[in-house]
């Protein structure tokens, strides 16, 4: 056939094909949809026909392979999303575990320090301490730390705000678990410890807060009785 | 029901059954949504029994497959009992028929939409429409 020889084709066909570049375009690949009939043709326009029947095909497996591609990648977006939730309420247990306000006796409470407390720990701690001096009208405070191993400059920084707080509330501090190595440090960084009672152990600092809060007329040795 | 405007595209309603959708550059699966959106609420409409969409394409640009879909969804779902598309250029025209023909063949009785040059031709058969349903 030449390049110039002239082909006749019905509108029918050109009308079957155009159909078929229609659905595509709107991604409607079922092939009981877009497959030209063989027209037992041989001429140009069959071949056109048939050619457009191979594409659609290609173009439908791999449409569908993308679609399970997208579905995996969606399952497992999914798998991911509930794992941070995961994390994220592991993290909020955690936080809470390590920030305990504990109720000792009547009107104590201790915060037993474990680990390295860092600036947002450090204030979800002050926050529940204050809360509980505030609203829960504890009146005498254990900062323990006989869990921490080291102290640094701003630790040590954390550790004085957080009494510094309490005691703006009207409550009496007391630090105890003070290791040689923690008094070393606390000496070093200059943390001026005026007004807060260090104590070796925390029974220490229950017996000094007890003796804080007997009656004056019960009052004994050491630590001069309150009024409440 | 005031006009919208999403993009480059403005959804307008102009009179009492037209909506008039001013088409300018590219129109996208947003573009498409919001046509969507808006003609939901004017099914809501108790007063609207036949409405009439009217496009005007003269500054379109193109269509992307997404919206070529979502189109295809509304020209099924036959909101509209007609649908008239002023000033499309070539490729433009081209790309709305694949749509309306596509949406023919997998819905027999798809949205009518016919193509114009000009706006009062366009107009001129929605009154014609208006006048078939009236007899």
């Amino acid at each position: 056939m030449s390049d110039e020889a002239t082909v006749t084709v019905t509108q029918q066909r050109i009308q079957r094909m155009i159909d078929v570049l229609s659905l595509i375009s709107l991604d409607e690949l079922d092939p009981a949809l877009t497959t030209i009939e063989a027209s037992g043709q041989t001429d140009v326009v069959a071949y056109l026909e048939e050619s457009l029947n191979v594409f659609v095909r290609e173009l439908a497996e791999s449409k569908q392979d993308r679609d399970v591609h997208i579905a995996r990648l969606e399952e497992r977006s999914l798998e991911l999303a509930a794992k941070l939730e995961t994390i994220e309420r592991q993290r909020e247990a955690i936080r809470a575990m390590s920030t305990p306000v504990i109720e000792l006796w009547d009107e104590i409470v201790t915060l037993p320090i474990v680990g390295t407390v860092d600036t947002e720990r450090a204030q979800e701690m002050t926050t529940r301490l204050l809360d509980a001096v505030g609203r829960g009208g504890y009146r005498c405070v254990i900062l323990d730390l006989t869990g921490v191993d080291i102290v640094d400059t701003s630790t040590a920084d954390h550790f004085i705000q957080m009494m510094r707080s309490a005691q703006l509330l009207g409550a009496y501090c007391v630090v105890t678990g003070v290791s040689p190595e923690i008094a070393q440090t606390l000496v070093q960084v200059g943390a001026d410890l005026g007004g807060i009672r260090t104590l070796r152990t925390l029974k220490d600092g229950l017996k000094a807060c007890m003796q804080y809060l007997r009656p004056a007329s019960a009052g004994a040795n050491g630590e001069p009785a309150r009024k409440r | 029901m005031s006009a919208r405007t999403i993009g480059d595209v403005t959804l307008d309603f102009v009179s009492p059954d037209v909506l008039e959708v001013r088409w300018k550059g590219s129109f996208g699966a947003a573009e498409a949504d919001a046509l969507f959106a808006f003609t939901e609420e004017l099914r809501k409409r108790p007063d609207n029994k036949h409405l009439f969409l009217y496009i005007d394409v003269h500054a379109a640009s193109g269509i992307d497959s997404r919206a070529r879909k979502r189109i295809s969804d509304l020209t099924k779902a036959r909101p509209y009992t007609a649908s008239a598309v002023v000033g499309a250029s070539f490729p433009i025209r081209v790309a709305i028929e694949l749509i309306v023909n596509a949406a023919r063949l997998l819905v027999k009785d798809a949205t009518e939409t016919r193509f114009f040059d000009t706006d009062v031709e366009a107009r001129a058969w929605f009154a014609e429409v208006r006048g078939n349903l009236a007899t």
